[in-house]
């Protein structure tokens, strides 16, 4: 089996590709910064004696992650899993940010991950089962007052997931994204959360469990889905003081 | 001096050093890429933090930013023709422990439980089963990176700013973030140790026997019985463990079991412990214990893992201690005091009527310097509840260690006084004035270092 991770050297990221490593997978993984990426790809070598390939590419920049994220892509080849698990946010992100930085987050957050999707979806094996896993948050659940444009990113690359559900109809490729709760990531530390925060390496467990699912959404941990019912049936008058 | 820190994410926690000897709230970051290293505060104090283990607060202070190593615990390259391993500083010796072996090399020179940090390792400047045979951590450390925010990041070793090598081996932290480290490995001669046991009937033979077989034995301590009185005071027993000849057992298993300790902790301890602890029920455990290590005289075939990290299999004795803590007194004597020292000690804590739940002697070798905890002579360690009693006992020890000579282990005790250090290490002043000149502000700090005024 061969598997990608855009984001594979911190976080949730990490934890799948250590997962994938233990059972066996050639991986190519990404990461932000050479050093991150040299220190995750021998780790994982010289553990689990699999075949890892690095590459050092920012997603916030998408030109330039999609032109080496391509070449990289002809290079490793036909690949059963893709697992998309990069992102950004910003305790700016109220509605004013400013314009680069926005498209910046738009691009972590939603561009750069269904470009990955488009540069590999020729690349996906014909003959052996194979999956598209994206990442989205609760916080996509509605419209609100911080995140703005993270949430946003997030609700459009799950309207991309559920077209990519529909295409891929009758086919090997499954599409699977995932609306995660709060983890226990550098993103989250220090912060008083409503509720707790889950393990990352638990979260990789419970995501390559489920590597056969059936394409859709799916809530994480699971209890997020109660929640995003209330969230949702909450009249907007009250949602807005729950926001203020 | 407030923690300036706006780049990175940092919470308040409850720490505590391992002997509950010292608790405060501190702030702690984790970072989790390499990048956030230089973002760690210029001008805040700071500390590293490994496995937090330590039992002198040795990675926090109040005033201190600590920064946790967890996420830095990969294994950055390995040769498997020399041994030679470069890891992260956060990485946890059991963890270490697994790859190393099962590519047929070992570190002969590793603390007693695998939960520890390769950092912390070297910032304490360890000593493993046989100091006399081995020497400290510092025999296997080839080189390391460090980070100092005024400095950037070091390599540091023999050849390459030799004098920051020295201080960072056995410098506490005090010298800046210790990234990663190249270490040195063994081959592992087998995987299977065999463990003899020889009882001595008191300390003086008990004593005269570590150091007899010190020099034939791969592993070697000893254990005593603080509970008796009279005579058979100190009695015990010396375990000493070779690695299984190849051929001795044809059937010796081929794969050594992969080691998962669980978490070694401070907080799950048994309340009031003081209201069991007591001299009748020590010694009936010291009776017990004794009577369970009688298969141990013939020999006793363990796989490696338990012979490097024995605590795994002991952690209900730091439960027993209980919540309200407990002291770790080892210290470093010439071999002719030693055993005038230990009757003392005995004939002291039975005045004041305090039970010694452990007593445990090495044998060490080598030069000492600057402030790591080495050189010649017996290192022997006593364990006794906190109490009000205690602190009696610990003004004797105290003040009797500078009068026989002796040294303390300073990361193992979270309350010894400044002067005790100054009196035991001639060499203190040095290391303070080499530490000044390479740090100026002296950003690195923890509750150990102010204590001790390093």
């Amino acid at each position: 089996m061969k598997s990608v991770v855009i984001g594979g050297t911190a976080g949730v990221g990490r934890e799948i590709a250590t997962a994938l490593a233990v059972k066996g997978h050639s991986l190519l993984i990404t990461g932000k910064d050479m050093e991150d990426v040299d220190a995750c790809t021998m780790d994982l070598r010289l553990r689990y004696g699999v075949q890892v390939q690095g590459l050092a590419i920012d997603a916030s920049n998408s030109t330039i992650f999609i032109r080496e994220l391509g070449a990289a892509a002809a290079n490793f080849g036909e690949i059963n899993y893709l697992f998309l698990t990069i992102g950004a946010s910003s305790e700016e992100d109220t509605g004013d940010l400013q314009i680069e930085n926005a498209i910046a987050m738009l691009s972590s957050n939603f561009l750069a991950t269904i470009m990955a999707i488009q540069i590999f979806r020729i690349y996906f094996s014909k003959s052996e089962p194979t999956g598209v896993i994206g990442f989205s948050s609760v916080a996509a659940i509605r419209g609100r007052k911080k995140n703005v444009i993270y949430a946003a990113s997030k609700r459009a690359l799950e309207s991309y997931f559920e077209s990519l559900e529909l295409i891929s109809q009758g086919t090997n490729l499954s599409a699977q994204i995932y609306r995660l709760g709060f983890i226990d990531t550098y993103q989250a530390y220090g912060q008083r959360l409503p509720f707790p925060k889950v393990n990352p390496k638990k979260v990789a467990k419970m995501i390559i469990g489920r590597l056969d699912a059936a394409s859709g959404i799916s809530y994480y941990p699971r209890y997020w889905q109660l929640i995003a019912i209330v969230v949702k049936i909450v009249p907007l008058q009250i949602f807005k003081k729950m926001n203020s | 001096m407030k923690i300036n820190a706006p780049e990175i994410s940092i919470k308040q926690e409850n720490l505590s050093s391992f002997d509950n000897g010292v608790k405060s709230t501190c702030a702690i970051a984790q970072p989790d890429r390499y990048r956030h290293w230089a973002s760690t505060p210029r001008d805040s104090y700071q500390i590293s933090r490994g496995a937090g283990l330590s039992l002198s607060a040795a990675s926090f202070e109040t005033e201190s930013l600590s920064v946790s190593h967890n996420k830095f615990n990969r294994i950055l390259d390995f040769d498997s023709a020399t041994g030679e391993v470069e890891v992260e500083a956060g990485i946890r010796l059991f963890s270490l422990h697994n790859f190393l072996v099962a590519n047929g090399y070992f570190l002969p020179i590793q603390p007693g439980h695998g939960q520890i940090s390769i950092g912390g390792c070297v910032a304490a400047d360890i000593h493993g089963k046989n100091q006399l045979k081995d020497g400290n951590f510092l025999e296997q450390v080839i080189s390391l990176k460090l980070f100092h925010p005024s400095h950037g990041i070091l390599n540091l070793s023999r050849a390459s700013n030799a004098d920051l090598f020295f201080l960072t081996c056995g410098g506490y932290g005090l010298t800046g973030h210790i990234l990663s480290v190249r270490l040195q490995t063994q081959v592992l001669p087998s995987q299977i140790v065999v463990t003899r046991a020889q009882r001595f009937p008191d300390i003086d033979s008990g004593l005269q026997l570590l150091n007899n077989e010190a020099t034939k034995a791969d592993f070697i301590h000893s254990w005593h019985d603080f509970s008796q009185t009279g005579k058979k005071y100190g009695s015990g027993m010396v375990f000493m463990s070779n690695f299984e000849a190849i051929d001795e057992h044809a059937g010796s298993p081929s794969k050594t079991r992969s080691v998962v300790p669980k978490s070694l902790g401070n907080r799950h301890r048994m309340p009031a412990a003081n209201l069991v602890v007591n001299r009748f029920s020590i010694s009936a455990l010291n009776s017990a214990y004794k009577r369970i290590n009688s298969t141990n005289m013939k020999g006793k075939r363990s796989d490696i893992a338990d012979a490097l990290f024995p605590i795994h299999h002991l952690q209900g004795y730091y439960y027993f201690l209980g919540s309200h803590g407990f002291h770790e007194y080892q210290i470093l004597l010439s071999k002719d005091v030693a055993a005038d020292y230990l009757k003392q000690l005995g004939a002291v804590a039975a005045e004041l009527k305090i039970p010694i739940t452990l007593a445990s002697g090495k044998i060490f070798g080598g030069q000492q310097n600057l402030i790591r905890f080495s050189g010649e002579g017996v290192c022997f360690a006593v364990n006794f509840l906190r109490s009000t009693q205690a602190n009696v006992l610990l003004e004797w020890l105290d003040s009797n260690l500078v009068l026989f000579g002796g040294k303390p282990n300073l990361i193992k005790d979270s309350r010894l006084p400044r002067q005790i250090a100054e009196a035991c290490y001639p060499e203190i002043g040095e290391f303070r004035m080499k530490l000044r000149n390479f740090d100026s502000k002296r950003l690195f700090r923890s509750q150990m270092s102010e204590r001790l005024g390093l």
